[in-house]
């Protein structure tokens, strides 16, 4: 049996997200369900599989994300209907309490059935897959991105590729209403930009007390963005916001301003263990409604704009507890999944299980389960602490230009003149 | 649930260094349960464990620890592996983990191998080596027995220094006087991973540098021998050498021993031609500065030469793992996370060397941080040298010392002599032998000609031609590094130490 694969959302404009994963799934075999032209519901996805009679082993969500741990999905069709666009921790947190969906048949799903979600960073968020994997009837896993993610045409197929994000929140949209570049133009707003990115992560990298180089960082978000626009490719920018909700009587701008703080990922405990982990991985965002900003003269208009420049990690996604993703179960642990094989070749595969961050994935594995067991905080910190980071041959220098010449005048090359007579 | 023992392996800056492991647990080779197999599951009952760490890269040395198992669980690393080891741990209500990171490193100590290089000299015994190279009965003659039974630093009874305040006498006599010197230190010989060369660092490190938790960062001094592509026409093509650089007896003798001993005392005549004994760490001893001098042995293929030296970052990263790796040696677990200042001597033809390296390394944290002196030793080229250091101070500020000290009397090195010490194009310069300082004895000149030597001898006893020796330049040009680091490294008036 093939894998079920949900698209949550249709495609609007340019955004070619859903078409793309439709034709990555479908190459790979599997169901793909399309949502309505209004857009799925997390109901509309639990409905279609109440109509199931057997037990799914490998169902895919795909879905866009807001980045602040919101899937471009409502959690019912009264929220749709009310105009609703998005699921949050909080409409979960509701659901849950108020038992307002049925669950899927325990027979459907199952301890042995993996839900994966493809799209972008709703993995950061431990909370926000807890209570959706309630609410899908707790498969035995449920693995989410923790990086954005997207389809991607190589040339040949359509293959799911990550990318290393960094966010930057912003009191400006990226482009002016029916504009392709920012107001400044594209090369003053990269410069901008690059150089409010490494204000924040800079800073944090120093606070790691490691030996980041915050002018390496800068060259390299430089060199990131100098290549970078709203299309899609190895380099990009992409611009989230937060939607703004007025209740009746009350002005968008108050809606705006009353707007919780908010994460685009849990409390990040480990420091970036080099340059290349200063990312949005290692380094929490938040946003309240003191960063909503009048998007008209008239301030009838507000927006939250949350810019983010990518870079493709173009290697096939592993689909299981890694630097890319993030995984939660309720029953043993299964086997790293290679995710779905597109026919045709290309694309995703198994990738190196000893790969850079096998140990990571697996420590972690190993001191989750010891803190299930009731290990003091601290001590797995301590662990943590002193498992070495970073790279100690990154600096080490071994090729050297060939010494000069030496000179003929030399003590060595002198015969004694007691034997030069 | 049963213990999980992780293993990882870092260097001393707790840096990761990726390696492949094999663990023990009662000589039983255990499976690891991760597909990067460092996790790995302690079987109940084992008492001891031992864990070999392999890096994956050539930069890095295979370290072996041993640990043993507590009746109650602890783990711990045996008796004399604690600097190699660190064991972390985290317990839960049915079992736990614990964490063993081994320290690796781009040193090893090679002490033994390279003292045991230096039992069988090549050639034919009975016979000498062709070029001037040292046979045996030179060698006993010049150390007094050979192969000595160590690469200690021993007492010597009567070694005569140079009298760093009065360093000349009337009559162009060189003020040398006799005594006991002990180099309380400890000797050993590192050979550094993964480059083409220096692989082998000869360390002298005086129990005056204490290696302890809260030490001070590491003063070094660095004395670069000459290059070695002139030892390969006289030298290392005489008697049958074995063995690749760096393991073979020239090597071993020539490029390190040589620098590291005395035949009694620098003032005594030569036993043949090519020997020449340096005493380095005496002089240092005798100049009264606590400073850690490391001997690199470069590759005798002047292409090669000093290899990664070249580079002064690297350099200083080179200094700071190897102090680590010498706490480590006596047990200290926590070495400094920087280096000291340092001060770097280089010989003959070497001046060349370090020329190029001081105009290449103009933006090197470390030249600007860290390297204190620079120390001429009779260089070919001293107008190069006097350039180099007045340009290093231009750049780097007063405070860098360049001293320089020459037995070459040719008066077409009199303008660069003047240049340095700050004379006029027409004034005259001292009498010879002397030694001037200018900039608040910030720079030193000394002018020590073959003639001043061989009246020094003759004080003390011994006419080399009517003993036979036909002196000529080289001689000076050999007692000079012999000499004059107690000078460079004294405690200079006004000026203070260099390091």
């Amino acid at each position: 049996m093939g894998e079920l694969t949900f698209l949550l959302g249709v495609d609007g404009g340019a955004d070619a997200f859903y078409g793309l994963a439709k034709k990555f799934f479908t190459a790979a075999a599997a169901t793909v369900i399309d949502a309505p032209a209004v857009g799925q519901t997390l109901e509309g996805v639990l409905k279609h599989l109440s109509t199931l009679k057997t037990e799914q082993k490998v169902i895919n969500l795909v879905s866009h994300v807001n980045g602040f741990a919101a899937m471009a999905c409502p959690v019912t069709l009264a929220d749709q209907r009310g105009g609703r666009r998005t699921m949050t921790i909080d409409d979960l947190n509701d659901a849950v309490a108020a038992k307002v969906l049925a669950p899927p048949s325990p027979t459907v799903v199952t301890a042995k059935t993996r839900v994966v979600i493809y799209g972008c960073d709703v993995g950061r968020v431990m909370g926000f897959l807890v209570r959706l994997s309630t609410l899908l009837g707790s498969p035995g896993e449920l693995l989410a991105p923790t990086r954005q993610g997207m389809f991607h045409f190589d040339g040949t197929n359509v293959v799911y590729r990550q990318a290393q994000t960094w966010s930057v929140v912003r009191k400006e949209l990226l482009l002016p209403a029916g504009g392709t570049a920012p107001v400044v133009g594209w090369t003053k707003f990269r410069e901008t930009f690059v150089a409010e990115a490494v204000e924040k992560f800079g800073a944090n990298a120093i606070g790691t007390g490691r030996s980041i180089d915050v002018e390496e960082l800068k060259r390299k978000l430089m060199t990131i963005a100098s290549t970078a626009t709203t299309t899609i490719g190895p380099t990009y920018f992409l611009e989230k916001g937060i939607n703004i909700h007025p209740v009746p009587g009350e002005s968008t701008k108050d809606a705006a301003r009353r707007v919780a703080p908010r994460s685009n990922t849990d409390l990040v405990t480990s420091p970036a263990a080099s340059l290349e982990a200063v990312d949005d991985t290692s380094l929490v965002t938040t946003i309240s409604g003191a960063d909503a900003f009048a998007t008209n003269p008239d301030e009838s208009a507000f927006a939250f704009s949350i810019v983010v420049l990518a870079k493709m990690i173009d290697v096939p996604v592993v689909i299981a507890e890694n630097d890319g993703y993030r995984r939660i179960t309720s029953s043993p642990a299964r086997a790293p999944s290679p995710g779905p094989k597109p026919m045709g070749g290309g694309a995703t595969t198994g990738g190196d299980p000893s790969g850079p961050d096998a140990f990571a994935e697996d420590l972690r594995a190993v001191l989750d389960e010891l803190l299930a067991d009731g290990a003091p905080q601290a001590e797995i910190d301590a662990i943590l602490a002193a498992v070495p980071q970073g790279d100690a041959t990154s600096d080490i220098v071994t090729d050297v230009p060939d010494a000069p010449p030496v000179p003929d005048d030399l003590a060595s090359l002198a015969l004694p003149p007691e034997v030069v007579t | 649930m049963p213990v999980k023992l992780i293993v990882a392996a870092g260097n001393w800056e707790s840096k990761q260094v990726k390696s492949t492991f094999t663990v023990f647990a009662d000589e039983v080779i255990l499976v690891a349960k991760d597909r990067s197999k460092q996790i790995y599951e302690l079987p109940t009952g084992a008492r001891h464990v031992r864990v070999v760490a392999t890096p994956k890269t050539d930069n890095y040395w295979e370290t072996k620890v041993a640990l043993v198992v507590a009746s109650n669980g602890t783990v711990s690393p045996e008796t004399g592996f604690a600097p190699w080891v660190t064991v972390t741990k985290a317990s839960g209500a049915t079992g736990g983990a614990i964490l063993i990171t081994v320290r690796v490193s781009r040193f090893r100590d090679v002490t033994g191998t390279v003292r045991d290089l230096l039992k069988v000299v090549p050639g034919t015994p009975g016979t000498g080596r062709t070029g001037g190279a040292p046979a045996k009965p030179e060698l006993v003659a010049t150390y007094g027995k050979w192969p000595p039974d160590d690469l200690d630093i021993h007492p010597l009874l009567r070694v005569h220094s140079i009298d760093v305040a009065n360093p000349v006498k009337p009559g162009g006599i060189l003020n040398f006087k006799a005594s006991a010197v002990a180099v309380d230190a400890n000797s050993v010989v590192l050979e550094l991973a993964g480059v083409k060369a220096p692989r082998l660092f000869g360390v002298v490190w005086p129990d005056a540098v204490p290696r302890k938790l809260g030490a001070l960062p590491t003063p070094f001094f660095i004395y670069i021998r000459q290059t070695g592509g002139q030892d390969r026409k006289n030298v290392f093509v005489s008697g049958g050498v074995k063995g690749p650089y760096p393991y073979n007896f020239d090597y071993a003798e020539r490029c390190l021993f040589e620098s590291q001993h005395y035949s009694e005392t620098p003032i005594t005549m030569r036993k043949g031609w090519m020997l020449r004994a340096k005493g380095v760490p005496y002089q240092v001893a005798r100049s009264g500065a606590k400073v850690v001098t490391v001997f690199p042995v470069a590759d005798s293929d002047d292409s090669v030469s000093y290899g990664v030296l070249s580079n002064f970052d690297e350099m200083g990263r080179l200094l700071a793992e190897l102090q680590a790796v010498m706490f480590w040696m006596v047990g200290s677990s926590a070495p400094p996370r920087t280096v000291g200042k340092t001060a770097i001597a280089a010989y003959s033809s070497a001046n060349g060397t370090l020329v190029g390296w001081l105009n290449s390394n103009g933006a090197s944290t470390f030249l600007k941080d860290n390297i204190s002196a620079v120390y001429f030793l009779d260089p070919p080229g001293v107008g190069d040298c006097v350039d180099a250091g007045l340009l290093l101070r231009r750049r780097l500020g007063t405070d860098k010392r360049v001293r320089l000290y020459s037995a070459r009397d040719d008066s077409r090195f009199f303008p660069a002599y003047r240049r340095l010490i700050g004379l006029k194009a027409t004034d005259p310069l001292p009498a010879m032998p002397f030694l001037r300082g200018a900039d608040d004895n910030k720079i030193s000149l000394a002018l020590f000609p073959l003639s001043s030597w061989v009246e020094t001898f003759k004080e003390f006893g011994m006419n080399a031609f009517a003993q036979g020796q036909k002196w000529q330049y080289w001689d000076a040009h050999h007692l000079v590094p012999a000499t004059v680091i107690t000078h460079a490294l004294s405690d200079h008036s006004v000026a203070g130490r260099d390091v």
